[in-house]
């Protein structure tokens, strides 16, 4: 008998400009007071990014918990 | 439904509390409104702040938000040379390690003692401007949308603030005056001569351009934090590498376990040129009134706070517009308190970042047996300088 995962709780939001992780997020606010183009708002427990974000990563690195990528296909993204 | 305020605030936090108090208690009408639906929670700091700052501002003391009353600080080398200073001397964040959701309750209970609205789960989402001034906030309160009428919109909301953006303020940072942190609340502390009577500050290379801090909550329970420059963070989840091995190295946390995750960035700038406009003011984290060496800002944002409450009531009471020049007396009275603090603590700070394990081995070894009276920046030095005139030339222009 093999072990079978039967279900999967969708957890990474990609919008083509950053994905976020939503398990992981705090929602502590760090990246949006990071981002240098104002491009991320935190809607209480929302994070979401919109077209003003350049991709420099700032909010990668500050994010405590990793809960930040870059989009599929981007050369930085992690995302499998 | 009442939609005009002479003060409206945003976020209901220590700052935010304390303006909506003093402004309401000189006789403004006052609304402040909060995002989350619980003030105080979820906690994002690492508790610790100086007794006098509760005189200072007239907090009256409460059992329900002190979690431990520590005797003083210990500042730990990398080679483990220990600086122990009494807690009237140790700064701004050590004396009260804080209950901080019991905490932010008691100071809005004052503000609304005082006379003022408090709305929860209201997320401002826009400012009202009318030829440049601004002249209200936008809210979503539960369902509904509102436009807010003010005299004065309080930006209070904290690191990620957007009030003092949206109103075109400059409160953008470099990488290298921005501070990634992490904190694990750890219990089942094994026991130590020492805990939980002093809050501990670990240098060097354990957290790069930063430290780890271990405030006690009680007698097998502790805040164990770190923060890092933004510069040094190199790799996604570098925060949690460098806390999850200072924890695996301490003795005491070997049997540790999790009460509590809180994480959050921390501005280490300075000052920021301006903090009125007409019709706004920014005040606390929004204003980056924090600490650039420690990263405590609960202190400096209640002294602002009420300052700042008081001079939006002596505007009511002239009848006055709340124009930037009506609000000068708040940019005035808060740099006059602590804005050379602030200014010299940034400078000392980027020096700071430069020295290596060895240089604070030295550093702490000789403040120890020096027996420095007081932590400040300019009572180290001096002392440093006597000693190691070669550690200090680069501190030279600061003594």
């Amino acid at each position: 008998m093999q072990t079978e995962l039967v279900s999967l709780r969708p957890n990474v939001r990609d919008n083509g400009i950053m994905a976020i992780d939503d398990i992981l997020c705090m929602h502590c606010g760090a990246c949006v007071g990071t981002c240098p183009t104002n491009a991320i708002f935190l809607n209480e427990v929302y994070l979401t990014f919109n077209e003003d974000c350049t991709q420099c990563g700032m909010c990668v690195k500050v994010c405590p918990v990793g809960a930040i990528d870059y989009p599929h296909g981007h050369r930085l993204s992690e995302l499998k | 439904m009442n939609l005009k305020y002479d003060v409206v605030v945003v976020g209901a936090g220590p700052a935010g509390s304390s303006t909506a108090r003093f402004a309401a208690m000189g006789g403004a009408s006052v609304l402040m409104i909060e995002k989350r639906q619980e003030i105080g929670s979820p906690v994002r700091c690492g508790e610790g702040i100086a007794r006098h700052f509760l005189d200072d501002v007239g907090i009256p003391f409460d059992r329900k938000w002190v979690a431990q009353e520590v005797k003083g600080a210990k500042i730990i080398s990398p080679a483990g040379n220990v600086l122990q200073i009494d807690e009237r001397h140790a700064g701004n964040e050590v004396g009260i390690v804080l209950e901080r959701d019991a905490f932010d309750k008691a100071l809005a209970k004052l503000a609304a003692k005082a006379g003022a609205e408090i709305w929860v789960k209201t997320t401002a989402i826009g400012l009202l401007k009318d030829n440049g001034r601004v002249t209200g906030v936008r809210v979503k309160r539960l369902d509904e949308e509102l436009n807010i009428e003010a005299g004065c919109v309080v930006a209070a909301d904290g690191f990620e603030s957007q009030v003092g953006r949206w109103a075109g303020v400059k409160t953008l940072m470099k990488a290298g005056d921005i501070t990634g942190t992490l904190q694990y609340r750890l219990t089942n502390i094994d026991p130590d001569p020492d805990f939980p009577h002093y809050c501990e500050f670990f240098l060097g290379t354990c957290a790069p351009a930063g430290y780890i801090w271990v405030f006690p909550k009680d007698e097998i329970t502790a805040n164990v934090g770190l923060g890092i420059s933004l510069d040094r963070l190199k790799d996604k989840m570098d925060l949690k590498r460098y806390l999850d091995a200072f924890v695996k190295k301490d003795p005491r946390m070997k049997r540790a376990q999790f009460l509590d995750m809180v994480t959050g960035g921390v501005s280490t700038c300075p000052p920021v040129k301006e903090t009125v406009r007409d019709g706004i003011a920014l005040v606390g984290d929004a204003a980056r009134h924090i600490d650039p060496i420690t990263g405590g800002g609960i202190g400096n944002g209640c002294v602002a706070g009420m300052i700042l409450g008081k001079v939006l009531a002596d505007i009511k009471k002239r009848g006055g517009t709340y124009s930037k020049e009506d609000l000068q007396p708040y940019e005035r009275g808060w740099r006059e308190e602590f804005e050379e603090t602030l200014y010299r603590n940034w400078m000392a700070k980027n020096k700071l970042v430069s020295l290596s394990d060895e240089d604070f081995d030295k550093i702490i070894a000789t403040l120890a047996t020096a027996g420095i009276g007081k932590l400040s920046v300019h009572a180290m030095l001096k002392v440093i300088k006597e000693r190691h005139p070669d550690l200090v030339e680069r501190f030279a222009d600061m003594i």
